[in-house]
């Protein structure tokens, strides 16, 4: 059977703090790095009973990177892991982010929050078979924003924060509207917190465009069997984790 | 005879693992990536409803930490007729053995249900949620001693498919239910289901489930389970027992066999590790090489005897 998902048990091969409280993964995985689409998870072992999601940020040779802000248990387990050491990694789950094919259409990155982590290795694909890309950013405030440096390496990037403390005050829907009353025809991928997608998706359907969602549900087992991260999608609910992450704004009841 | 093979009345099993239902989608499809399914004893079907359900808002579940989880999925299936028209054929190709798993809210619900598979010949059991303790009604059947016979009764006089109840721990006392099975002519009882449970959000100061409560899973529902295995293995030592609640590895399911299990199911570690059932199917088979076991079926209520002798490990 042709199948590209895998369950590891993966080795830290070192943990990075880019940022207080903000921290990269990197665990030695072969299987994972080598199938990897952008916008796809894993679940991973955080010394909680259930696994937990997280999305994959970049891959490096043989190695898959994991951004995460340290918030409870698990992302506190995570980030004290030391190298050599092993959890269970299961992965690359779900449907990431489709690139359209025609590359005259630029891609455009709507981030909120700890959002921005599915984007580096969505950006650097995108970026390495030729679209152009820009970035809108929207975070807290300045010791919220991570990978600028790397999001301006494949175009670029417009930032807003909640207080002001970096570039302009205000919400991430706010540029996107910006963007959109300049030029509908771009591809819109999104990832953030779920009131960040409810804005988004609907300034995406005032302008009548539809874009391309990262959904996030509480998720029990990540492979499509519990039934637990279900969304409305009509009047059925769909799994975020086979359906998705990655959705079509408009085929989903936000 | 195989070493693992198991018997459940006259049905013969290649093994005692079963996946437990609704913890492995429909009906297995999304774990075949990970192993054959045809290398467990069989697989429970998601709770098959006369028509499709769509189940409850989310959150569905949270995690207990250390425990388990605590789940509200509502039932959500596609209905028994899109199991069997686009589900069964799969199975069918992938040489499963399948255990059909049905939930109604009324008797006629029950009985529509099975009516619809009742001549087939592809199942080797019907397993009846008497137990779901998220949607209205779902637990009056295994309440009441009196509906668990009457729904069983129903079934049985319209199919010669053997049928398996699935009982609720949330009793006082599990034996009497079965009893009420018993009497009515089942063929097995998988005990138990989820138990009920609460978890707050100290945030909202709210339930954290919409429909407050929900079926508590995981490592910590162990001891309850093995206890009413126990109970009703001790009643009814002639009634094959499927054993569920916690079961993650081999050891686990060990306990459920000495306790008086004749079969076990795998649930909510299959959310964690797709490959559960077929680690603990192959601890199985290490245990019985070691105690130089001719059949695991010599495991089966060994608890209960007197001057049990502890094992020599083979070298």
């Amino acid at each position: 059977m042709n199948f590209k998902q895998f369950l590891i048990r993966a080795e830290l091969v070192k943990n990075e703090e880019i940022q207080k409280d903000y921290f990269v993964s990197w665990f030695h995985s072969p299987d994972i790095s080598k199938f990897t689409k952008p916008g796809q998870f894993v679940m991973m072992e955080s010394g909680q009973y259930l696994l937990r999601p997280f999305s994959i940020y970049e891959i490096e040779k043989e190695c898959a990177g994991f951004l995460y802000r340290v918030i409870g248990g698990g992302t506190g387990f995570l980030s004290r892991l030391r190298p050599n050491e092993r959890v269970l990694i299961h992965g690359p789950l779900g449907k990431g982010f489709n690139f359209s094919g025609n590359k005259s259409k630029p891609i455009l990155i709507v981030a909120g929050g700890i959002g921005i982590a599915t984007f580096p290795l969505v950006a650097r694909s995108a970026f390495e078979s030729g679209y152009k890309i820009k970035t809108l950013y929207g975070a807290r405030s300045n010791n919220d924003l991570v990978c600028i440096d790397q999001m301006k390496k494949y175009g670029d990037i417009e930032i807003i924060t909640d207080d002001g403390s970096s570039g302009q005050k205000g919400f991430v829907t706010e540029l996107l509207t910006n963007e959109l009353n300049k030029n509908k025809e771009q591809d819109i991928f999104v990832c953030g917190p779920t009131p960040m997608l409810k804005s988004v998706i609907k300034a995406c359907n005032e302008f009548n465009v539809t874009a391309q969602v990262s959904f996030e549900e509480y998720m029990a087992c990540g492979y499509g069997v519990c039934m637990s991260c279900v969304i409305k999608s009509g009047d059925k609910y769909v799994r975020t984790c086979i359906e998705g992450p990655v959705m079509r704004s408009n085929a989903i009841n936000f | 005879m195989q070493l693992l093979e198991t018997k459940v009345g006259n049905t013969t099993f290649k093994n005692p693992v079963f996946l437990a239902s609704g913890t492995c989608g429909v009906a297995g499809r999304e774990l075949a990536p990970y192993f054959n399914l045809n290398e467990l004893g069989g697989i429970v079907t998601k709770s098959l409803s006369i028509k499709p359900r769509t189940g409850n808002p989310t959150p569905r579940v949270i995690e207990i930490p250390g425990c388990g989880m605590l789940n509200s999925i509502g039932l959500q299936n596609p209905g028994i007729e899109y199991f069997v028209k686009e589900e069964l054929p799969f199975l069918k190709e992938q040489n499963a053995t399948s255990v059909v798993n049905i939930v109604g809210e009324t008797l006629d619900d029950y009985i529509q249900a099975v009516d619809y598979i009742k001549n087939r010949n592809e199942f080797a059991a019907i397993e009846l949620n008497l137990s779901c303790p998220n949607v209205e009604s779902g637990l009056d059947f295994s309440q009441d001693p009196k509906k668990a016979f009457t729904v069983v009764s129903e079934i049985k006089k319209i199919t010669k498919i053997p049928v398996w109840a699935k009982l609720s721990p949330n009793v006082t006392d599990i034996t009497q239910i079965a009893k009420g099975c018993i009497d009515a002519g089942i063929d097995a009882l998988s005990l138990i289901n989820t138990v009920i449970g609460l978890a707050i959000n100290k945030w909202t100061k709210k339930p954290v489930l919409p429909r407050v409560s929900g079926g508590y899973s995981g490592p910590a529902i162990k001891p309850i389970a093995l206890r009413m295995v126990w109970e009703t293995y001790k009643k009814f030592p002639n009634t094959p027992i499927i054993g569920i609640g916690g079961i993650h590895n081999a050891d686990d399911a060990i306990e459920f066999l000495l306790c008086g299990a004749t079969c076990i199911q795998i649930g909510t570690a299959n959310f964690v590790n797709p490959k559960a059932s077929i680690e603990i199917i192959s601890g199985l088979e290490d245990y019985c090489r070691k105690t130089k076991l001719s059949s695991i079926t010599e495991l089966t209520g060994q608890a209960h005897l007197q001057n049990q002798k502890t094992v020599q490990l083979a070298h």
